[in-house]
């Protein structure tokens, strides 16, 4: 089997048939997606790739339940999803405090690693990483989660319908209600 | 819903929505033919579809691009085959020793003239190749000599053809052994 060209669902098939190495090619499919969907969840680039190879395994080996009525694009974000709430879930029980206390005593905003070495730069980059993710946030539920589904695990209209169980209409109606609320929230990134 | 998410001049478009759409690319050929015709005759429109298209940029350059990493899912059926590879071989070098022996026993136990002093020869064998081994292992060649010096003084010459073939093959298959071993540790190695 060409596995570029095969379906998901015909690459599952052929995995269960007993080729295993096919599932790396799923991974590689889904990696890049999944791990972007996780982190709007976690906001953690390393957390979220570390969850995204359990999701891997998780679905790997409960392949043989898979029902092919369904995308395995909807099946894999719902475990994804899951496995984020579980983590998040875990999570509260232990916060990481977003400020830290200086040595002046003072407490400061946590700083996150980036490697543009321009310090106005890194200040612009951060704000606007800020900005993008407080406008996501602040978006009722119904938009936020498409929006992620959309622009974060890139899944296609058909797919975010069948994902959330929506007419094609509603996913398209409500993600441009989501998308014109972002761009409101966001005009001052958006003339850059 | 706040002020500024409805603050937005394209709303009393009735093409919003689609242009929302077309610039997604998520529009049939007859949609997108519509769309494109508008935003020739609408400046209004254009100027949406200019911030929209930043704003798809703006939420793509949030994605995270992660290396690509292939889940491997060999590796444990590889560990658990080279393990077997290794008894196999191990085996395989003590049943040859084994016969061998045997062999050797048999080609001794007449010369010798008695089934006690075939015995005493075969241990005579073993020691010898039992020095060897240690000699080998010792990768010393003066060690060797001494091992051979002390040891095989007393030997007929069958004994010593006999045991240098015998120690010969096991060599053989241990190099081939260590060989398979460590081309294994390399094959996972570079999967890792």
């Amino acid at each position: 089997m060409e596995a570029t060209r095969a379906t998901d669902e015909e690459l599952v098939a052929a995995i269960l048939e007993g080729d295993a190495a096919l599932y790396t090619d799923l991974v590689e499919r889904y990696r890049g997606r999944l791990i972007n969907y996780l982190n709007r969840f976690l906001g953690n680039a390393e957390e979220s790739e570390e969850l995204s190879q359990e999701v891997f395994l998780r679905v790997y080996r409960a392949l043989d339940r898979y029902n092919p009525k369904y995308r395995f694009s909807t099946w894999l974000f719902r475990v994804a999803r899951n496995a984020a709430i579980d983590l998040i879930r875990k999570r509260r029980l232990k916060l990481v405090p977003m400020q830290r206390v200086g040595r002046d005593g003072q407490a400061r905003e946590r700083e996150f690693e980036s490697e543009e070495r321009d310090p106005y730069r890194t200040l612009r980059n951060l704000e606007r990483r800020h900005a993008i993710g407080a406008a996501i946030d602040g978006l009722r539920e119904e938009y936020r989660e498409l929006i992620q589904l959309r622009h974060f695990a890139e899944m296609t209209y058909e797919e975010i319908a069948e994902f959330k169980g929506m007419p094609l209409g509603t996913v398209k109606n409500k993600l441009f209600r989501g998308r014109r609320m972002l761009k409101a929230r966001l005009a001052d990134y958006l003339t850059d | 819903m706040t002020s500024s998410d409805r603050s937005d001049g394209m709303a009393s478009c009735a093409h919003a929505e689609l242009i929302d759409a077309w610039v997604d690319g998520a529009v049939s050929e007859a949609e997108r033919r519509s769309a494109e015709q508008h935003i020739a005759e609408c400046a209004a429109c254009r100027d949406e579809a200019r911030a929209l298209s930043a704003l798809h940029e703006l939420l793509a350059a949030e994605r995270l691009s992660p290396e690509p990493l292939a889940i491997d899912l060999h590796a444990p059926r590889t560990r658990r085959r080279a393990g077997r590879r290794r008894v196999a071989v191990a085996a395989a070098a003590l049943v040859a020793l084994f016969g061998g022996a045997l062999a050797l026993l048999a080609t001794i136990a007449p010369a010798a003239g008695s089934a006690a002093s075939a015995a005493a020869t075969l241990f005579d064998f073993v020691a010898t190749v039992g020095m060897l081994g240690a000699g080998l292992l010792d990768a010393s060649w003066r060690g060797l000599n001494v091992a051979m010096s002390s040891a095989l003084a007393p030997a007929t010459p069958a004994l010593l053809f006999g045991g240098a073939a015998v120690v010969g093959l096991a060599g053989l298959l241990f190099s081939l052994l260590l060989r398979r071993g460590s081309r294994a540790s390399a094959r996972q190695r570079s999967r890792r």
